[in-house]
């Protein structure tokens, strides 16, 4: 039988983010040259160092070639017709809550993120993005009290600029990738977190970013340092409106770990998948590395990727620390014409270094997703270890599903194994669920969720149904 | 000379993408492998022996088949080495493969140092079921380069049972292209064993073009002290109810190296095809390397895919367990490692030559212990 | 309850019933018997809904609806039951999961709301030992990794806690040792009553020496043969089938 039967084409769903704030901002021009990024950077008030690293890196990216190795079909971008910097005009002062204009309160109360005191989520503070600039952050005094500092990243510059330039770069350097370079040029806003020595931060952590403007770009830069002893548990979430046009999100996520610290990291990203006809979306081009210096030390990524016309992302582990521990687990859906191509690197360089890959992507409509991943065992690396298992689940026979995992192992006392699978939703199990009187929508919800909870188990637990809710949504019109 | 000129365009095509040099997608391909001690040979010959079939020229060929000769000849295969050897005006032999319970043994021997090309036709009739024995040596009096390009034709309901050993001495290098086209119905059951070379790169392409076509792949590669073994699998179902398995080992000395690559793609519309990769590797000393990309392309949901690839030392559970049952080291790593290359030797289906190739494996653990 | 009117059912154009007559009314338990092949499984397919078969003439009535106009999901939640011959598998999805999710579904369209859960467990707990289930099946994964005959047992156990008025057994006692077989058959019996009509299908008469039929009907040819009661059913496992399908052909 064929799949066409099982599956119709893709049936419009809601997208709920998609409305614009109408908001006056401050945007630039489209173009990048030396002139803009000497804007942004007088714009934060930086210091000559950073202007001087953007330079840099601008002059770089602009050597470098788009990566082209992905199993991607990327519309030609043109750089010069992008907007590298816009802000809210109302916002004054960078990262204070206090004078926050009523229509970007409204704007995060609708995505679910209120940020006024009496209605904040308890138990996670906020630091909310807005096109290139922070909006806020909440509870960031309860977290000073605790030693912890989480703010963005524009405001660490200003008041930690020690620690911004020792950690900045150190595990994503510019020349890493187009992307990274682009972003070390251009980058505008994003959070910082530093947590001292022993401390477990008293609360979950998150920031969310929202586009807005059109025609914009967003590159942010988040940077995140956990002290030997310590542990922090740190959410993202992305949304942007309805647009015609592709815009660019292009991120450098930066994680440093020492002894016996952890960060868990996890991301909800629902950015504008595009339409049917796969007009539109946002193209999520993002780096994201955090390196285990110390011993024992851990890093556990944890996404679930349901948004963005195009995805290209490996979030990875560097196992330097002996004993260090590296996860990865992951959750992607694409449907109507979103491609993903994501995975991870576990490049294990200390003694019995273990690391941890569950990759879990669904594939409906005319979607198309790779998982690509590495796990690299250096001669070093005696005693290393890594377990990965990525599995896909097709729906539909216009899909696709690939896996593209290099294994690549140096020391003869290290263990890896890898498994793949793919499966699909067949129409005995759908029959079987309806013949219990369970509709087929429902039916294929239940059947993906069996398919995908050894990863949602890993999520925190104030963002683990909402992520169940965002993937029922994603999935709708998948059947007819 | 008429003939010849039917060639014409593929090897002119062939030279075409020979002088283009390295481009991007053969650096993926060739990711873990260095082919520069390869560069600067002279031209040097090879012998080819068939014995229990008689080796036909492409006259002889064109006679019985020309348009199936034409259509297979210089197009089934494809790759760097595939269109060097091409381009290089290869020795050109054909095996026209008939019904027979005996297997034929095909022997391909570099002579002296330089570099060989080669290239074998296989083809066979409906409904045929052949063996075909294929050894690699070389007469071990210098590095010797031998490049061979095998394509082979398997038409509707045939059946071939393919193993070949390459045991080539180890100064020399080889580099093989295996391209199969697989009819309707048609069977493909092939076994790769590498044990000698300095440097032995196979570039195995598997086209199950048509419904029902079955292949069955193995490999066992055993590289030590600076050899390096890399067996390089594209494998496509291009039909449906076309069904794979193949499963890839390598049992890796001190220095060694071993990769595999195992790219299956299932196109759209191939509904009902089934593929399962297994690919498994042993380090056993130091500086012993073994890099596995299992890949899988997937282009519709009605089918059942997996692979699954793993590394690691001698298991230490089975070793205790052996030593407390009164085996000694040696013996037990040696039972241990029979019991991991077993599983593809008992592919071969040929008892002497099973024992010989263990007796191989044992060798090979003695030497390193 | 149910009444089936010169039902022609074919597959991909290969005529497999070719008008069959059948009336169940409340209350009753008929047997339909069969050689293989001669349609019984896709009696049990086109009463429950499954897409893939062409209903190419008649039409079948269950109380006073067109059965066959109804999406199989409100077949179910009308009341009417398949256990399948071969139960298919969900990983990840726990039994009592999904039979709360089945529940759910049809106490939503009967209009209640969701089951307490308090409730739910006890009522589940308590059919599970009817048919002698191990509670430890009830966490793992639907069907995964479980025997035949613990499939078996879980049809019919989601079969009581979903308490049919309609239930169609499509081969349950096939793969079945005596001891399943006698779990199964109690399972059935309880749900015997008044309101509820029961369908078994069968190839063998051993399953009706545990649930005694009201009627026993013969399946050949894509049409019910011969009709009797339950000393047919006797008559076929000393005779085999050859005699029946000797006299339809004449």
């Amino acid at each position: 039988m064929s799949g066409n039967q099982l599956v119709k084409a893709i049936a419009a769903q809601d997208y709920k983010y998609g409305f614009v704030t109408d908001i006056e901002s401050d945007t630039l021009p489209p173009g990048l040259d030396e002139g803009v990024i000497r804007f942004i950077s007088a714009k934060k008030n930086e210091p000559q160092w950073l202007l001087d690293s953007r330079l840099k890196a601008f002059a770089r990216w602009k050597t470098m070639k788009e990566p082209d190795w992905a199993y991607l079909n990327i519309a030609p971008i043109d750089y010069q017709s992008i907007s590298y910097y816009s802000a809210p005009k109302s916002i004054k002062k960078l990262g204070s809550l206090d004078e926050v204009d009523p229509k970007l309160l409204e704007t995060y109360d609708k995505l679910g993120i209120p940020l006024l005191e009496q209605k904040r989520l308890a138990n996670v503070a906020v630091d909310a993005v807005f096109d290139s600039v922070s909006v806020g952050t909440t509870f960031k005094d309860t977290l000073a009290e605790a030693g912890v500092i989480f703010c963005p990243i524009s405001e660490a510059v200003q008041s930690h600029p020690e620690l911004v330039k020792k950690y900045l770069g150190s595990v994503v350097p510019a020349q890493d990738n187009f992307f990274s370079a682009l972003n070390a040029a251009v980058f505008t806003d994003g959070s910082f977190v530093y947590i001292p020595e022993g401390v477990t931060s008293p609360m979950e952590l998150s920031t969310y970013f929202r586009i807005n403007e059109r025609n914009t770009g967003q590159f942010e830069r988040t940077l995140i340092i956990a002290e030997a002893g310590s542990y922090v548990s740190y959410l993202e979430g992305c949304t942007a409106p309805e647009r015609d046009e592709n815009q660019l999100h292009a991120a450098v996520v930066e994680l440093v770990v020492f002894d016996d610290a952890e960060i868990k990291y996890s991301t909800v990203q629902n950015w504008y998948p595009g339409d049917e006809e796969g007009i539109g979306g946002i193209y999520n081009f993002v780096t994201k590395r955090g390196a285990c210096r110390g011993a024992r030390s851990k890093i556990s990524w944890t996404q679930v990727e349901t948004g963005s016309a195009i995805t290209w992302k490996y979030p990875s582990c560097v196992l330097i620390g002996d004993d260090s521990v590296g996860e990865f687990y992951s959750v992607a859906l694409t449907n109507r014409r979103q491609q993903a191509d994501t995975g991870t690197k576990m490049i294990h360089i200390g003694k019995n270094t273990r690391s941890t890959i569950i990759s879990k992507g669904i594939s409906a409509g005319r979607g198309v997703q790779c998982y690509r991943g590495l796990v690299d065992i250096k001669k070093s690396a005696v005693g290393a270890r890594n377990f990965s298992q990525c599995d896909s689940l097709l729906i539909g026979d216009e899909c696709g599903a690939h896996t593209f995992p290099y294994l690549e192992i140096k020391n003869p006392r290290a263990q890896v194994e890898h498994e793949a699978t793919t499966s699909r939703i067949s129409e005995d199990q759908l029959f079987f669920c309806q013949q219990r009187g369970i509709g087929v929508e429902e039916a294929v919800g239940i059947i993906v969720s069996g398919f995908w909870k050894d990863v949602f188990k890993e999520l925190p637990m104030e963002f683990a149904a909402e992520a169940t809710q965002l993937m029922a949504v994603s999935l709708e019109g998948t059947v007819g | 000379m008429s003939q010849l000129a039917s060639l014409q365009g593929s090897r002119e095509a062939a030279v075409a993408r020979h002088s283009q040099g390295a481009p991007e997608s053969r650096r993926e391909a060739n990711k873990y492998t260095s082919y520069r001690a390869l560069e600067g040979l002279s031209r040097a010959s090879a012998s080819l022996i068939c014995e229990g079939a008689e080796l036909l020229d492409l006259e002889a060929a064109m006679t019985r088949d020309p348009e199936r000769v034409k259509a297979c000849l210089g197009s089934l295969a494809t790759g760097p080495w595939a269109d060097t050897a091409l381009a290089s005006k290869p020795n050109l032999a054909v095996l026209w493969l008939s019904p027979g319970d005996e297997t034929l043994r095909v022997s391909l021997r570099g002579q002296g140092a330089g570099q060989s090309h080669q290239h074998l036709l296989l083809l066979s009739d409906p409904d045929c079921q052949r063996s075909v024995h294929l050894e690699l040596l070389d007469d071990a009096s210098g590095s010797h380069h031998l490049n061979l390009v095998i394509e082979a034709d398997l038409a509707e309901s045939s059946r071939l049972d393919l193993s070949v050993s390459q045991a080539m001495s180890s100064e020399s290098y080889v580099t093989a292209t295996w391209a199969f086209r697989l009819a309707k119905k048609a069977n493909l059951h092939a076994v790769w064993m590498d044990f000698g070379a300095a440097l032995a790169r196979h570039d195995l392409q598997v086209d199950l073009a048509e419904p029902q076509a079955r292949a069955e792949l193995a490999g066992l590669m055993l590289p030590k002290l600076g050899q390096h073994h890399d067996q390089h699998l594209t494998l496509h179902h291009g039909a449906s109810d076309t069904h794979s398995q193949q499963l890839f080992k390598g049992l890796v000395g001190a220095r060694g190296r071993s990769v595999f690559s195992g790219r299956v793609e299932i196109k759209e519309g191939a509904a009902g095809c089934s593929s399962h990769q297994l690919c498994r590797g042993i380090l056993l000393g130091d500086g012993a390397e073994f890099d596995a990309r299992p890949q899988l392309l997937i282009c519709i949901d009605a089918v059942e895919a997996s692979h699954g690839a793993s590394c690691g030392a001698m298991d230490e559970k089975s070793m205790f367990f052996l030593r407390s049952r009164g085996l000694d080291e040696l013996a037990a790593k040696q039972l241990l490692a029979e019991a991991f290359a077993g599983e593809v030797i008992e592919l071969l289906g040929d008892p002497s030559r099973s024992e010989s190739t263990l007796q191989r494996v044992r060798s090979m653990i003695q030497e390193i212990h | 309850m149910l009444s089936i009117n010169n039902l022609h059912v074919a597959v991909d154009d290969k005529a497999i019933l070719k008008g069959v007559d059948l009336t169940v009314k409340a209350g009753e338990v008929h047997a339909i018997m069969g050689p293989n092949g001669s349609g019984k499984s896709t009696l049990c397919h086109v009463l429950a809904g499954r897409p893939g078969y062409q209903v190419t003439q008649g039409g079948v009535d269950y109380q006073g609806a067109d059965l066959l106009a109804l999406e199989p999901e409100i077949r179910a939640r009308e009341g009417l039951f398949l256990a399948f011959q071969y139960p298919v598998e969900i990983p990840g999805i726990s039994n009592l999961y999904f039979l709360k999710a089945a529940i759910n579904a049809r106490r939503k369209h009967e209009g209640k709301g969701p089951m307490p859960a308090v409730a739910f467990l006890r009522m589940v707990r308590e059919k599970a030992a009817c048919v002698e289930l191990d509670e430890g099946l009830l966490n793992r994964s639907l069907n995964v990794g479980f025997s035949g005959g613990e499939k078996k047992r879980n049809e019919i156990f989601q079969m009581l806690v979903l308490e049919p008025t309609l239930a169609l057994l499509d081969e349950t006692d096939s793969g079945l040792d005596i001891d399943a077989l006698r779990v199964v058959a109690e399972g059935v019996n309880k749900l015997r009553s008044e309101g509820r009509a029961i369908l078994l299908v069968t190839h063998y008469q051993r399953l009706l020496d545990y649930i005694v039929p009201d009627y026993v009907h013969v399946l050949a040819g894509g049409r019910i043969v011969r009709s009797g009661d339950k000393d047919l059913a006797h008559k076929l496992e000393a005779e085999g089938y050859g005699w029946i399908e000797n006299e339809a052909s004449t």
